[in-house]
C-alpha cells in the first residue's frame, strides 16, 4: 500500500475542512438561520440545536465528494464569512429598531 | 451523473467515505455499542452484580416518600436539593435517597457519596452490607465517558466518534441503494461476500434503531459542541443569554428565603398525587430547598416513550399545595429532542421492548463488527501475490482482539464480581482494571499469532470458557444460583445466568467454525511457507 504524499494531504485538507472549517461554518450558519426562521428566537435555536448535527453531516459528506480543494477550502470560508456577516448585520438592525 | 466527484461518481465517493470512517475508530465504536447495549439491562446487571442486596416487595408511593423523608430530615440537613425514588421496578425494590450540598457543582452523575438505598419494609440502609460494585451503572457509563478518560474530553471524543458513525451510516443507505434486495441476500457459501452479507442485513434489518440511536446518541452532545449557536444567536450578550437560555432546559429553580420551615409530609403529597393526578408512574421525586420556607417538591413522571419530557408536579414543600402542573420542554422542537433522548435511553421501555432494545444493539454491534471482518477478507483475497501493508495486519488483529476480545474482557469485569475478595480496596476500581487488563492482553494476542484463524478460534474459545464459568462461579460464591432464582422465579438474576450460557454456547460453536477454519488455512497456506 504506497500512499503517495500528495493523496495523503489530500485527505488529511479534507479532514480538516471538514470537520474545523466545516464545524466554523456549520456554527455561523447555525446563528444565520435561526435570526432568519420566522418564529421566536428560543423556538429557532431549538429546532436548529435539532438538525444542526444533519447539516454538519452533510457539510462532511460534501466536502469529501467535491473534487476541488480549493473550492472547498474557498466555499467553506467565504461561506462563514458571509454568515457572520449577515447575522452581525441582522443582530445590529434589530439592536436598532 | 456527469460530474466527476472526489473518488469517481457521487456513489463512489460514498463508498470511499463509508469505508474509511467506518473503519478508522470502529473499534471504539464497537466498545460503545456494546457497553452502551448492555445499559438497557444496567439495572438487572446492578441486581446480579450485588446479590446482597434483600429483595423486598415493593411498596406504594406514598409509603415510599415517607420512609424516604425521615431519612432525608436526618442526613440532609442543609442539602440544596434532595432526590428521591421510589420503590419501584426491574427488580430493584428499594428507596433511592440522596441529597446535593451546595459545594456539590462538577459535573452530573458525580454525587456517589451523597446517596444511599432504603430497604422498602425495613426502613433500614442497605449499603453497608452490599459489595463494592461499579455494577451495570459504571458498565453502562463507559459508553460515553470511555472510563479512564477525562470526562469532559471523553464527551467530546465519543461526539465526534458518534458524528462519524452517523456520516458513515447516511453514506452506507447511499451505497446499498438497493437496500429491499439486500434485505432478503445471504449468500453463506462465499468468503468474503458472506461477511458483506451479513453487515447488509444488520444495518437494514436495524436501520431505523441505529440511525435513532446513533442520531439521539448526538442530540445528547448538541450543547457541548454548539453552544456558539446559542450565544451567538443574542449577539454574545451575556446577561440576555443568562436570562434566555435557560428556559430551553426549564429545570425547576428556587430562592431560598433563608427562614427555615417544616416540611409537609411528603406521603401526603403521594397520596394527593395518587388520587387526583393519577400520573403513569413517577422517575424521581426532587426537593428543592429543603427545611426552607420556600421550599419545592417536584414529582417527575413518565409519559409514553417521551419521559424526558412527561409532566411535572410542583408542589409548595411546606403547605402541600399543587403550584403547577407543566410539561418541561419549552416548544415542539425541544419536544421532539427530548422524545429521541427518551428513545435513546429507553427508560420507558417494559421487558419486552427492552429486549427489543437489546437485540437491535446487539445487531448494531455485529453491524460494526461484521463490516470491518469484510474489509478485512476483501484484502485478504487481493494482497495474497502483493505487498502486504501493516495497516491490513493491524485492522485484523484489532479486529480478533476487539469483537471478541472485549466479550472476554465483560465476562471478566463479571467474573471480578464475584471473585475479588469482598473487603478489597478500591474493590470498584479493580473490577474495571480487571476488565481492561484482560482486553489489553487480548488486543496484543492477536498480533502474536501468525495464522490469525487459529487467533480467532483461541479468542473464541476463551470467551466462551468465561462465559460459561458465569453461571458455575456464581453458584459456587452465592446463593443466587440458577436452582434458587429459577426455583423462586427470579427472573432478573435468572435471566442473567441465563444470558451468559447463551452467550457462551453461541462463542462456543463460533469457536468450533473457526477451529475447522483454523486447520483449512493451515493446509492452503503450508506450500507457499515452503516456498519462502
Amino acid at each position: 500500500m504506497d500512499v503517495s504524499t500528495s493523496a495523503r494531504n489530500q485527505v488529511i485538507s479534507r479532514l480538516l475542512a471538514a470537520f474545523i472549517m466545516g464545524f466554523i461554518f456549520i456554527n455561523t450558519l447555525g446563528v444565520l438561520t435561526v435570526l432568519l426562521l420566522p418564529v421566536e428566537r428560543l423556538v429557532a435555536i431549538s429546532w436548529v440545536m435539532f438538525f444542526v448535527f444533519l447539516m454538519y453531516a452533510v457539510v462532511i459528506m460534501w466536502v469529501f465528494y467535491e473534487t476541488s480543494l480549493k473550492k472547498v477550502w474557498w466555499s467553506l470560508s467565504l461561506g462563514s464569512v458571509l454568515c457572520g456577516l449577515l447575522s452581525a448585520g441582522i443582530l445590529y438592525w434589530e439592536s436598532l429598531s | 451523473m456527469s460530474k466527476k466527484g472526489y473518488h469517481g461518481s457521487f456513489r463512489q465517493s460514498m463508498t470511499w467515505l463509508h469505508t474509511w470512517f467506518g473503519l478508522v475508530l470502529c473499534w471504539v465504536m464497537y466498545f460503545m455499542f456494546v457497553t452502551g447495549t448492555l445499559g438497557y439491562f444496567d439495572t438487572e446487571i446492578d441486581r446480579w452484580m450485588k446479590p446482597e442486596v434483600p429483595v423486598s416487595e415493593a411498596v406504594s408511593i406514598e409509603e415510599s416518600l415517607g420512609i424516604a423523608q425521615s431519612h432525608l430530615e436526618k442526613v440532609g440537613q442543609g442539602a440544596t436539593t434532595w432526590y428521591i425514588g421510589p420503590a419501584a421496578e426491574r427488580g430493584s425494590d428499594n428507596i433511592y435517597v440522596g441529597w446535593e450540598f451546595p459545594h456539590a457543582e462538577d459535573e452530573e452523575h458525580d454525587h456517589e457519596d451523597d446517596h444511599y438505598h432504603v430497604h422498602a419494609q425495613t426502613g433500614e440502609v442497605i449499603d453497608d452490607d452490599i459489595r463494592e460494585t461499579g455494577g451495570g451503572q459504571l458498565l453502562y457509563r463507559m459508553h460515553y465517558n470511555l472510563h479512564y478518560i477525562d470526562k469532559g474530553f471523553a464527551y467530546k471524543l465519543v461526539g465526534i466518534i458518534t458524528l462519524i458513525m452517523f456520516v458513515g451510516m447516511i453514506t452506507g443507505i447511499v451505497v446499498h441503494k438497493k437496500i429491499f434486495q439486500d434485505l432478503f441476500t445471504f449468500r453463506s457459501h462465499k468468503r468474503s461476500r458472506t461477511w458483506l452479507d451479513l453487515h447488509n442485513l444488520m444495518s437494514v434489518a436495524s436501520l431505523p434503531f441505529q440511525i435513532m440511536i446513533t442520531y439521539s446518541g448526538l442530540i445528547f452532545m448538541v450543547t457541548v459542541f454548539f453552544p456558539l449557536i446559542g450565544y451567538g444567536s443574542f449577539g454574545f450578550d451575556k446577561p440576555t443569554i443568562k436570562e434566555e437560555l435557560p428556559k430551553l432546559f426549564e429545570r425547576e429553580r428556587v430562592k431560598p428565603l433563608g427562614e427555615p420551615a417544616t416540611m409537609t409530609s411528603f406521603s401526603e403529597i403521594g397520596k394527593q398525587l395518587d388520587q387526583e393526578y393519577t400520573p403513569q408512574g413517577i422517575r424521581y421525586f426532587q426537593v428543592l430547598a429543603p427545611g426552607d420556607a420556600n421550599a419545592r417538591f417536584i414529582a417527575y413522571a413518565y409519559k409514553g416513550v417521551a419521559d424526558r419530557a412527561g409532566e411535572t408536579w410542583v408542589f409548595n414543600g411546606v403547605t402541600g399545595e399543587l403550584i403547577e402542573k407543566k410539561s418541561p420542554s419549552h416548544n415542539a422542537a425541544s419536544t421532539v429532542s427530548s422524545t429521541f433522548m427518551g428513545l435513546h435511553e429507553g427508560l420507558f421501555a417494559g421487558p419486552l421492548v427492552r429486549w427489543l432494545y437489546f437485540v437491535a444493539g446487539i445487531m448494531g454491534c455485529i453491524m460494526i463488527a461484521s463490516g470491518a471482518i469484510y474489509w478485512v477478507r476483501k484484502r485478504q483475497g487481493q494482497a495474497d501475490n502483493q505487498k502486504i501493508g501493516p495497516g491490513f495486519d493491524l485492522v485484523n488483529g484489532l479486529n480478533i482482539g476487539t469483537f471478541i476480545g472485549l466479550l472476554s474482557a465483560i465476562a471478566a469485569y463479571f467474573l471480578a464480581n464475584r471473585l475479588l475478595p469482598l473487603g478489597m480496596e478500591n474493590r470498584m476500581e479493580w473490577e474495571a482494571h480487571t476488565m481492561f487488563l484482560v482486553w489489553l492482553v487480548l488486543l496484543i494476542h492477536p498480533f502474536l499469532r501468525k495464522n490469525k484463524q487459529q487467533a480467532w478460534f483461541e479468542q473464541c474459545t476463551l470467551a466462551s470458557v468465561l462465559f460459561l464459568f458465569i453461571p458455575v462461579i456464581n453458584a459456587l460464591t452465592t446463593e443466587l444460583h440458577l436452582y434458587n432464582s429459577l426455583g423462586n422465579t427470579d427472573w432478573v438474576v435468572a435471566g442473567f445466568d441465563l444470558t451468559a450460557i447463551f452467550t457462551g454456547c453461541l462463542l462456543g460453536f463460533a469457536a468450533l467454525k473457526m477451529r475447522q477454519k483454523s486447520v483449512n488455512t493451515e493446509l492452503q497456506t503450508k506450500p507457499v511457507a515452503a516456498e519462502v
